[in-house]
């Protein structure tokens, strides 16, 4: 890792050339006094197959003293930064990264994919359910084999018994294998049962419906004017309750609404009439509306304020030219107060109008 | 500003025509970048110096999906202004 002086510099441009240093020199010196003027003019500065000097501003911020507790601002101020054209960036990108960082890409990536780890026993279990099931045909070397999708139940039991007597002769698979056909049609026979059974549960309880449903039906068709009459005897009752009972309600309802409607008006002194301002202040390169609305209301999203009372400026809130003068006006404070759902429902309905003008 | 506007602006100051500076600054911009390359810092006076920074691998979360990805390790060039520099442009 060297350094590439000045000086260096004007000697390998000298060489590159075929000229003295001289010219270089004066070329040079011109060269950073003129970017630094161009900074100060255009805020950047783009040389082609190099790059862009630019000029990034920060925005003040607020802050806090540790050891006192006091809040206070941070000035902004401008950085500058240099942005490299997207080839030379890619060129630089691309340099070997040294061996240690091969590494440790290497041992990111095998920590970055733990799902293969995890994918991996249960690869084993599903293979070895296929094993089981290898085997177990493999014992089952019979013409049944009908009932290939096995139970678990099934499964374990023939498992089992091979366990026991594992170098058994070819004549037992014989002997088994009755063995477990009789259990699997025993199994059947417990499956069935129940499934009668249910069935009988079933019908028993849709007859009993059925007969609840006629039994009704020839209620009312019996005593269906009787009991229409008292239904409506009712109604008539509790309609006359709801009558007495909704009139002194009325008036309280209606005043409730009155309230509602009122209140926002009342409490938001919306359309503000911006005769007051609390500064003047000319919009410095790469500010907005929102810093300033931070700066003078402590809240980014009241901009939508500074832009009503500069619109006769300002044509697009994000469309600003430099060194506009914004005025800054003095607001009510029930509007300042962005706390209030109402305040932010108001500013939030605002900005997306203003920005789709 | 563009390159162009700067070739001007550096002729009229040198009184150097504007070919000879077009190629003063193309064989300067092609030396810096070749020591760049080389993984030399360069100090341009009064301006700052570049230099080759190492950025670490990390992990980058898609904000949409939250979907984790590797960054790999790379190089990146940065320029290191000078504290004059800082100064001139402090507001």
């Amino acid at each position: 890792m060297d350094k590439l002086t000045w000086t260096d510099l004007r000697k390998t441009v000298a060489q590159r050339i075929n000229t003295d240093e001289k010219e270089v020199a004066t070329f040079l010196n011109a060269l950073i006094p003129s970017i630094t003027k161009a900074l100060q003019e255009d805020r950047q500065v783009r040389i082609t197959n190099f790059g862009t000097f630019k000029l990034q501003s920060i925005a003040p911020r607020k802050s806090v003293n540790v050891s006192t507790g006091e809040t206070f601002t941070l000035p902004g101020y401008d950085k500058l930064t240099f942005a490299p054209e997207s080839s030379i960036r890619e060129l630089i990108g691309n340099l070997n990264t040294t061996d240690i960082k091969g590494e440790k890409t290497a041992s990111a990536e095998s920590k970055a994919s733990p799902v293969d780890d995890n994918s991996v026993p249960l690869r084993k279990l599903s293979e070895q359910a296929s094993e089981i099931v290898d085997i177990l045909s493999d014992l089952g070397q019979n013409p049944k084999e009908p009932d290939q999708t096995a139970t678990p139940d099934e499964t374990e039991k023939p498992d089992s018994q091979p366990t026991g007597n594992p170098e058994a002769t070819d004549s037992q698979p014989t002997v088994i294998l009755p063995e477990t056909e009789q259990q699997k049609t025993e199994i059947i026979m417990h499956e069935e049962q129940p499934k009668q059974k249910k069935c009988r549960t079933w019908l028993v309880v849709g007859i009993t419906v059925l007969v609840f449903a006629l039994i009704l039906a020839a209620t009312f068709l019996f005593l269906g004017n009787r009991f229409m009459a008292w239904v409506e005897n009712l109604h008539n009752k509790s309609a006359n309750i709801e009558q007495v009972e909704q009139v002194p309600d009325e008036p309280i309802i209606v005043g409730d609404v009155i309230d509602e409607d009122a209140q926002p008006q009342s409490t938001l002194p919306y359309p503000v009439e911006y005769k007051e301002f609390i500064a003047k202040e000319r919009l410095p390169h790469g500010s907005r509306l929102a810093w300033l609305a931070r700066k003078y209301y402590g809240e980014r999203e009241l901009w939508v304020f500074i832009y009503e009372a500069n619109q006769n400026v300002i044509d697009h809130p994000s469309l600003i030219p430099v060194g506009t003068l914004i005025r800054i006006p003095k607001l009510p404070d029930a509007l300042m107060d962005y706390s209030n759902p109402e305040v932010k429902e108001l500013v939030d309905r605002l900005a997306i109008e203003y920005k789709q003008r | 500003m563009l390159t162009k506007d700067l070739i001007t602006e550096i002729a009229t100051q040198t009184g150097l025509t504007k070919k000879r500076t077009e190629e003063l600054l193309n064989a300067t911009t092609s030396i810096v970048v070749e020591n760049l390359l080389k993984g030399n810092t360069v100090q341009l006076q009064n301006l700052g110096t570049l230099e080759v920074k190492e950025k670490n691998a990390r992990v980058m979360v898609h904000p949409k999906t939250g979907e984790r990805k590797m960054v790999p390790a790379r190089k990146q060039l940065v320029l290191r202004p000078t504290a004059t520099v800082k100064e001139m442009f402090n507001k």
